[in-house]
């Protein structure tokens, strides 16, 4: 068989777009030369290794378009603002009624207060970072 | 949106792929194609648009991946490769089937020549056709996969033995 012919075989069969003609004859010839069949699993093992790379990639970019559309946005932003609006809500009116029980002891109040006051400052210290690291994007003026 | 942009918006995840292929490294594939696309951009007064687009944005995806990998040489400056080269051992279908498969084509590919790379590329990454390969590289559709062959063997007899043919 001709050089041509054989890179023609091979690299169609490790594509796997070679007619079932083209796999007889290239079958064929590797009756005769056994060390072709372990060539060919190789390079199909290869594009099965590189197909899988880019199967990766794409599925990722799936993942990062669906994390950064609009309706995924507004619907982070309307979980996190009811949650948070929702847990101010409770915490507040609890810390209220707490701070107005005449029976309830000074250490609980205090206790109780502090615990609030740490939440407090760490929600603002993450809202804060987040402001801060929001605008950073290098490139975000290219359109993607 | 400019048609500029729609081009460029268009083609951006080619240009991932294309990164891809001359990297091996998804993440630094991503940055380099945004570096790319941002050079594109800020280039876009020196594109012809009577000539195709995409042609014109693989060569800066190219370069981009060039520099890159030229920085990447530089940091490395050999030793680990070293002690593959001399490991011998498995055989190009063991490594290509093992766990660590991609980690094996990744440094192999980084052992081809520019030629042989390009045609990986063009064929594995941007999962372009013989014709269309042939159309970029302006020869017959034969000599494509005569090159696409020989680019095959040399990058198994680098994961078999690594040795660059």
């Amino acid at each position: 068989m001709r050089e041509e012919r054989l890179a023609e075989l091979m690299v169609k069969a490790a594509d796997g777009v070679a007619t079932d003609e083209e796999t007889e004859e290239l079958m064929a010839y590797a009756q005769e030369h056994p060390e072709l069949r372990e060539e060919l699993a190789a390079h199909q093992a290869l594009k099965a290794v590189t197909d899988a790379w880019v199967d990766r990639l794409q599925v990722d970019g799936l993942e990062d378009a669906w994390m950064s559309s609009s309706a995924t946005r507004l619907e982070r932003g309307v979980g996190v603002v009811l949650l948070f609006g929702g847990l101010s809500a409770l915490m507040g009116f609890g810390m209220w009624e707490l701070w107005l029980d005449p029976e309830a002891p000074l250490w609980v109040k205090g206790g109780t207060a502090m615990v609030l006051g740490g939440l407090l400052v760490l929600l603002g210290s993450v809202v804060r970072w987040k402001w801060q690291t929001s605008g950073s994007d290098r490139y975000s003026e290219v359109v993607r | 949106m400019t048609p500029f942009d729609q081009h460029l918006s268009a083609s951006a995840p080619r240009a991932v792929r294309a990164a891809l292929g001359w990297l091996g490294d998804e993440q630094e594939a991503r940055e380099a194609a945004q570096e790319a696309l941002l050079k594109a951009h800020r280039a876009r007064h020196r594109y012809d648009p009577a000539r195709p687009f995409y042609p014109w944005l693989r060569r800066i995806v190219r370069n981009t991946c060039f520099d890159r990998l030229a920085r990447r040489k530089h940091r490395e400056a050999s030793g680990l490769r070293d002690e593959w080269v001399a490991a011998e051992g498995p055989s190009a279908l063991d490594r290509l089937t093992s766990a660590e498969a991609a980690a094996s084509v990744r440094e192999a590919m980084e052992r081809l020549s520019e030629g042989h790379r390009e045609i990986v590329v063009l064929r594995h990454f941007e999962e372009l056709s013989y014709e269309e390969i042939a159309e970029v590289l302006q020869v017959p559709q034969g000599t494509v996969m005569s090159r696409l062959y020989r680019a095959r063997k040399a990058l198994m007899q680098v994961l078999a033995k690594g040795e660059v043919p």
